[in-house]
């Protein structure tokens, strides 16, 4: 009886996490900045008659046209920016970024909304487009705009105070705020008086410009590089659009091949002409022929199609992050298995914990491929391959547990599984702050020694992360009254002692299981402790070796050095505390979450807010 | 010892003395552990500082929290390194170190169990050693290396030497045989046209000649000298120079004059600050070319010290405290210009710029108004207007001028847009003013007949007019008017100048010109048709379409707004209120201060903490230095240079240079600069060629298309011959007589900095980053020890464990641990 309601439970749980996951894949409604608005054809997203904005805005006519609009063969073309060719796809993300943030427009594809504002910048103006990143300086823009309110309605900028005051409310949630709103001369000072503290918010102002920069047609035309040299090598700059057809008042700039150049023209022409019409036909015919046409310039030197629709996949898959509601999903199932000593949620949680990795895992090559080197180059590569590599060494390590200590078996997973979750979900949360962008390394990060040394440390920060979750379950245990044991031979030592440990060889759940959870949560912390301990070490002194050569010095007390050393100081202190303290579980669990402690401190703080050498990674 | 564990049974200790008990002490891990939550704090408040909250908004670190960078603060005032080499944390280490030493030796007995942790902490000590060695004789720097200069030898034999980076310029010779030379553009790829080196790309200087006849321009080539050609004009406004080859059918236009693209040798590096605060001062007698250095001791780096807060402004915010120092800077060198005087250094200011202000109290009328404008839709902008200087009594935009009127009727001439002439036959009582109109000159109506004035035998038509016309040092304003005296063949015309100012005006008669020529009594100029009497009125000079008047009063002012088609608007300004100028409230200015009699006041202004960019890093400090030399001390604001280069022709473009002139009681004048102590390296070094390595697409002038940069560099020991070029990248060092070379900065593409200056393509100079690294080796062999010590305790000592429980059971007769529980 108890176990089939355990089994309803577990698959309902089940049901509940996989049907979530693919409503997750894209941004999710609550981004949305117009979600929960119902609005009439014609008629501003932000209330009734709020602003009386130019420009038609129909946005149920321009939905239509949104989804209706097939741009999966630009999919396929490429686009030369910053010195790497991406796909159009990845691109726009990118350029969308700076100006959306984690935005989107009325659910369009980053694609959609690029080429929307190139072809159509009047549908975008009075719309709320321009995100705002920090929230003080929203207050202050909020602040700047209800002290003008009375101004603002005495003017006719605004007609209904209410609405207005939803709107800014949704803008404080949000950030997303219209262009003319921030021209006002109330919210210019504002930002006039942020831009003077360069400290705290002028980058923030700047980012503001930097938007409404990159709404601007001629910028999103003149950095559409698409046009491959016809007679260049790769050393040879591609042109833009603006340059090969030219706009009025520009002439096009001379290229190689007149025939093509009149082709591109005729194409892109008819596409923004059918884009304006919203004629969808004319559209998709003229996408699809330009993604025919583009790869013909110069098919010595145009990228596999393959990998820019792959690329292109990626991205529209949101960078495959939504892979965090299956790792929930093997957590609760996982924890379920080891707290309640039940098998068939155990093994359950590892099928989940498995799918979880296999998704991760291919979305890593798929990275790896794309961006033809391995992902560790940023924030959102280190964080992500960080805990893959936990997730590869929990699946490898689960394997050797089975054959030796059954009992443990689940708990590596379960750290595992937590440690990709939260990674996973601070990538797909805070975009901003891990940006998914691909780009080339920074010539110093271009080292075979970087590519070794960083592992190795993101590795040991991965086993560090899930050293404190085993040791927070440890913790758990305690509080919940659990006695104080411990592996009397530490992780590996129990591993290696065959019966000698204290950890109990049965099967979990079996007679032989004679480990308590205790001992088990504290054998799992040491195995992975140990193996942090000496991956950590040995990360740090291949950064040495990586940094003698590069900044002429292997250790400079750079803050990110300090602190991976301040990490390391945390275990040795583990290390001998262990030796004379009574509770050693109590205190390797402590000590194990303080490690992980110091070691997001030097991520987040240090990467964040303290500029030092390492300030690009 | 127990079979199973291997470990030795506890003995019962003997009593200890104090020796004993200390030595017990550092026998244990609780001293151990207790060292390194002590280093752990250390290192964490040095490296990070203190955060604290302040304000609710904790969970948001950047808005939420602010940071106390504890060894930036007064009285500490340390680098990293400084920090992380401070006494405390040299006993810290040392105590751990022999915390390790003794409790290894004491407690941890030497055997396979132990092996482990005996290697890890041999690698330890190791590491330790090796850090002593290398941070004790650490030296790291930098130094620019330019990649040509040009060596310039004239006709006379004077030769110079000319910076190869755009807009650096130099003058040789004297009076007559005067020339001025100009690196004009850089080319850092020029196509080689030629068919032997056809396609290969040159680093290419255009140096701009002037010389008694003229200009020219000599393109020289790095690598191919035999290419060197002139450029001279051509002409052609397409294209204003060409190939002198072409048009003269020599290469050369002025053989006499030689200019060679050389190596420029880099002798120095200079060190870094973040190993230590290395300042110096650097000292010379004006004329002379080299610096002598004083290395400064005690001078702080991160804080801002003010001897008196009367000797800075402090934009927004009290005046701080008084904080002085008191650095003494001696002379160390032989050639110190100033031997036995010593200097100090009195303020520091992390970040300031020397800045002009107008105060009250100037012996001489010099108003000066500040100025606020605000316009819809547009930034509030602020000017300093002074009416004197022709320059600044304009706004950046033009819209605004300060003028000053003595009087009330030169104010209210300011206010007449109109040219009038006033024409006056006293002998008729008759009296006209004219307007004048393109229609009413005969340059702007051809057609125009004369006027006749009834009554008399005048009759006249005005011919032109100009205004402003500059003679001498006056402006002066002038009508040009026909007089025709009687009718038919009897009539005679002169042509009256009516000059604003009337004791100007006369009459011009070409008859009587020539009559002035045979007879010298005859009056050549002034008025003769003296029955006609002229003035004129010019309308005033409209510089700016808003004007402000100050005076005659000294806090009186107007603004005048000039519309078109309109008549000048005049409105009162009284300071501090605004004036709507467009009447509908779109462009108000706001008058702030007016200082009549204004002198300038020069001093250094304190960027407050927000407003600093947080790369300038000391870019922008500066020392107040107290020197006394025969007389009464002086002092002076010396600014920071990052390199003491030798002459403005030095350039680096990015590099500033602007030495302070001090002037001594005695009459002596010293050069001075504030910058980075220096070390002569072993080997001078020049750049022989300095590349980019592109991504995809080629480098397009951003960092982001760069995949690496790759500096060729050649030494020399004695100047003239040097070594092969050897390549420095990112991550690839070179090694040479004992220090490495690393490519740390570039020069990269820029803009004009000033009217009139050059762009540059970039890439004329590399910064090489110099050290030395001893130790290193030991440093990581200790590391790579520990490394194997962890490996050996976390997974080789369980193995090892197991056999000796498995020997020590085998020993007993017993096969399985069941059987020997």
């Amino acid at each position: 009886m108890i176990i089939s309601r355990r089994c309803t439970l577990l698959v309902a749980t089940l049901a509940l996490l996989l049907a979530a996951a693919p409503a997750a894949a894209p941004q999710s409604a609550a981004q949305d900045p117009h979600a929960g608005h119902d609005h009439a054809p014609g008629e501003h997203p932000t209330g009734e008659g709020l602003v009386a904005f130019p420009g038609p805005v129909s946005l149920e006519g321009g939905r239509a046209f949104a989804q209706a609009v097939d741009l999966e063969p630009f999919g396929r073309i490429a686009v030369h920016t910053q010195g790497r060719l991406k796909s159009f796809e990845s691109h726009a993300s990118s350029i969308m970024q700076f100006v959306l943030g984690p935005r989107r427009y009325q659910d369009q594809t980053p694609g959609f909304t690029y080429l929307d504002m190139a072809f159509r910048p009047e549908r975008y103006v009075g719309e709320d487009v321009i995100f705002v990143k920090n929230k003080a300086l929203r207050v202050s823009i909020v602040d700047g705009l209800l002290r003008a309110e009375d101004d603002l309605l005495t003017r006719g900028f605004i007609t209904n105070r209410s609405a207005f005051e939803a709107r800014l409310a949704d803008f404080m949630k949000i950030g997303l705020i219209s262009e003319d709103l921030l021209l006002t001369d109330e919210v210019r000072g504002v930002l006039a008086e942020a831009s003077r503290d360069l400290i705290k918010t002028a980058r923030f102002v700047e980012m503001i410009e930097g938007a409404l920069a990159w709404r601007s047609p001629d910028v999103l035309l003149g950095n559409l590089r698409i046009a491959a040299p016809p007679e260049g090598d790769e050393n040879t700059p591609w042109s833009s659009v603006i340059e090969v057809i030219g706009v009025p008042g520009r002439e096009p700039a001379p290229f190689a091949d007149e025939g093509l150049q009149r082709a591109l023209a005729a194409d892109w022409v008819a596409l923004r002409d059918a884009w304006r019409d919203e004629d969808v036909l004319g559209v998709n015919t003229a996408v699809a022929r330009l993604g025919a046409l583009l790869p013909t310039f110069n098919a010595a030197l145009y990228p596999d199609a393959a990998r820019l629709g792959w690329e292109s996949w990626y991205f529209r898959a949101n960078n495959m992050t939504w892979i965090w509601l299956i790792y929930l999903g093997s957590v609760v199932v996982l924890l379920m298995g080891i707290v309640y000593r039940w098998p068939r949620a155990l093994a359950a949680g590892k099928v989940v914990f498995g799918i979880a990795f296999g998704f991760h895992t291919f979305a890593l090559a798929l990275r790896w491929y794309v961006s033809q080197r391995w992902p560790n180059s940023n924030m959102f590569e280190a964080v992500t391959t960080a805990a893959w590599f936990g997730s590869v060494s929990a699946v490898a390590l689960e394997f050797w547990i089975a054959r030796r200590r059954p009992s443990w078996k689940g708990v590596l997973s379960l750290g595992a599984g937590v440690t990709s979750m939260i990674a996973l979900m601070a990538a797909h949360y805070l975009p901003m702050a891990l940006n998914a962008s691909i780009g080339n390394m920074m010539p110093v990060l271009n080292d075979i020694w970087l590519y070794i040394h960083t592992n190795v440390i993101i590795w040991s920060y991965g086993f560090i992360f899930m050293a404190a979750t085993s040791g927070l379950l440890y913790l758990g245990w305690r509080v919940f009254g659990g006695a104080p044991d411990y592996v009397r031979l530490g992780g590996a030592g129990t591993l290696m002692a065959g019966d000698g440990g204290s950890g109990g060889s049965g099967r979990i759940g079996s007679p032989e299981d004679t480990a308590s959870i205790g001992s088990v949560f504290d054998g799992v912390t040491m195995l992975l402790m140990e193996v942090s301990f000496v991956m950590l070490w040995a990360g740090i002194a291949m950064g040495a070796i990586w940094a003698d050569h590069s900044w002429g010095r292997p250790w400079g007390w750079d803050p990110k050095e300090v602190f991976a050393l301040n990490t390391f100081l945390v275990f040795a202190v583990l290390v001998h505390v262990r030796k004379k303290a009574k509770d050693k579980g109590l205190w390797t669990a402590l000590l194990a979450v303080v490690g992980a402690a110091v070691m997001m401190f030097n991520w987040v703080v240090i990467n964040f807010h303290i500029v030092g050498l390492h300030s690009y990674a | 010892m127990n079979p199973l564990t291997g470990d030795e049974p506890r003995r019962p200790r003997p009593a200890r003395g104090p020796l004993g008990r200390l030595i017990d002490l550092f026998s244990g891990i609780p001293l151990g552990v207790s060292l390194l939550i002590t280093l752990f704090v250390y290192s964490s408040i040095g490296s990070a500082g203190l955060w604290y909250p302040v304000n609710a908004r904790i969970w948001s670190l950047s808005e939420g929290w602010a940071q106390l960078h504890v060894r930036q603060l007064r009285g500490f005032e340390m680098t990293e390194f400084e920090w992380f080499h401070w006494w405390p944390f040299d006993l810290i280490l040392g105590l751990i170190c022999l915390n390790v030493v003794t409790a290894t030796l004491r407690r941890i007995p030497f055997k396979p169990l132990n092996y482990g942790v005996w290697t890890i902490h041999v690698g330890i000590l190791t590491l330790c050693a090796g850090c002593v060695w290398y941070f004790g004789t650490k030296l790291e720097g930098d130094a620019p290396v330019v990649r040509r200069q040009v060596r310039i030898e004239i006709a006379n034999g004077e030769v110079g030497y000319l910076t190869a980076v755009p807009g650096n310029a130099l003058q040789l010779g004297s009076l007559a045989d005067r020339w001025s030379f100009r690196v004009s553009s850089i080319n850092r790829e020029w196509p080689l046209l030629s068919e032997e080196h056809k396609g290969e790309k040159e680093f290419q200087v255009n140096v701009a000649a002037t010389g008694p006849d003229g200009l020219f321009i000599r393109s020289l080539h790095a690598h191919y000298p035999q290419y060197d050609e002139d450029l001279i004009r051509s002409g052609d406004p397409a294209q204003p120079f060409a190939r002198a080859v072409k048009v003269t059918g020599e290469k050369i236009v002025d053989p006499s004059v030689k200019m060679d693209l050389v190596y420029e040798p880099q002798e120095w590096m200079y060190l870094a600050h973040n190993i230590e605060k290395s300042w110096a001062l650097y000292l010379r007698e004006q004329g002379q070319r080299e610096w002598v250095q004083r290395p400064v001791e005690g001078l702080p780096l991160y804080q801002d010290y003010i001897a008196s807060p009367a000797d800075v402004y402090v934009e927004g915010a009290l005046p701080p405290p008084p904080s002085p120092l008191d650095v003494i800077v001696n002379p160390v060198e032989a050639d110190d210009p100033l031997p036995g005087v010593p200097l100090r250094i009195r303020s520091y200011l992390r970040y300031a710029r020397m800045r002009t202000r107008w105060v009250a109290g100037g012996d001489r009328l010099n108003p000066v108004a500040s100025v606020v404008l605000e316009s819809e839709g547009f930034p509030e902008e602020r000017f300093e207007l002074v009416a004197a200087d022709e320059r600044r009594a304009f706004s950046d935009n033009e819209l605004l001028q300060l003028r000053w009127a003595g009087s009330t009727e030169e104010r209210d001439a300011l206010g007449n847009v109109d040219n009038v002439l006033h024409v006056e036959v006293p002998s008729i009582g008759f009296s006209d003013d004219l307007l004048i109109t393109p229609e009413v000159t005969a340059r702007g109506n051809p057609e125009l007949e004369f006027t006749e004035i009834e009554g008399t035998p005048y009759s006249y038509r005005i011919d032109t007019l100009q205004n402003g016309l500059e003679i001498g040092e006056r402006h002066v304003s002038v009508a040009f008017v026909d007089i025709r005296t009687g009718t038919g063949d009897t009539a005679t015309m002169v042509q009256r100048w009516v000059f604003d100012d009337p004791g100007l005006t006369r009459d011009v008669d070409a008859h009587a010109e020539e009559q002035h020529a045979e007879d010298q009594d005859t009056p050549r100029t002034g008025v003769l048709e003296d029955g006609i009497v002229m003035s004129y009125r010019p309308s005033a000079p409209v510089q700016a379409p808003v004007t402000l008047v100050a005076g005659p009063g000294q806090s009186e002012m107007h603004v005048l707004v000039y519309r078109r088609d309109d008549e000048p608007l005049w409105s009162p300004v009284t300071i501090g209120e605004p004036v709507d100028l467009s009447g509908q409230g779109q462009l108000l200015l706001t008058v702030d201060a007016l200082i009549p009699r204004a002198r300038a006041e020069q001093r250094p202004e304190v960027v407050p903490l927000t407003q600093r960019e947080r790369d300038a890093q000391v870019q922008l400090s500066m020392v107040q230095v107290e020197l006394s030399a025969g007389g009464a001390p002086v002092t002076a604001w010396v600014p920071y240079h990052h390199y003491p280069l030798r002459d403005a022709n030095e350039t680096l473009r990015r590099f500033p240079y602007s030495p302070k002139l001090v002037e001594l009681p005695d009459g002596r004048r010293v050069e001075m600069i504030l910058s980075r102590q220096r070390v002569a390296l072993p080997e001078a070094v020049a750049l022989d060629d300095f590349e980019i390595v592109s991504h995809v697409g080629g480098f397009n002038d951003t960092v982001s298309s760069i995949r690496d940069w790759v500096s060729q560099i050649s030494f020399t020991t004695d100047g003239e011959s040097w070594t092969e070029p050897m390549p420095v990248q990112m991550n690839k060092p070179a090694e040479h007589a004992g220090l490495w070379y690393f490519q740390a900065q570039w020069d990269p593409p820029s803009a004009p900095r000033f009217q009139g200056d050059v762009p540059s393509q970039g890439l004329n100079y590399t910064v090489l980053g110099i050290a030395n690294r001893n130790g290193v080796t030991v440093m990581l062999l200790g590391a790579a020890i520990a490394v194997l010590g962890m490996i050996y305790a976390f997974y080789f000592k369980p193995v090892v464990r197991r056999r000796i429980q498995q020997r020590a059971l085998m020993a007993a007769g017993v096969t399985t641990a069941k059987d020997a529980a």
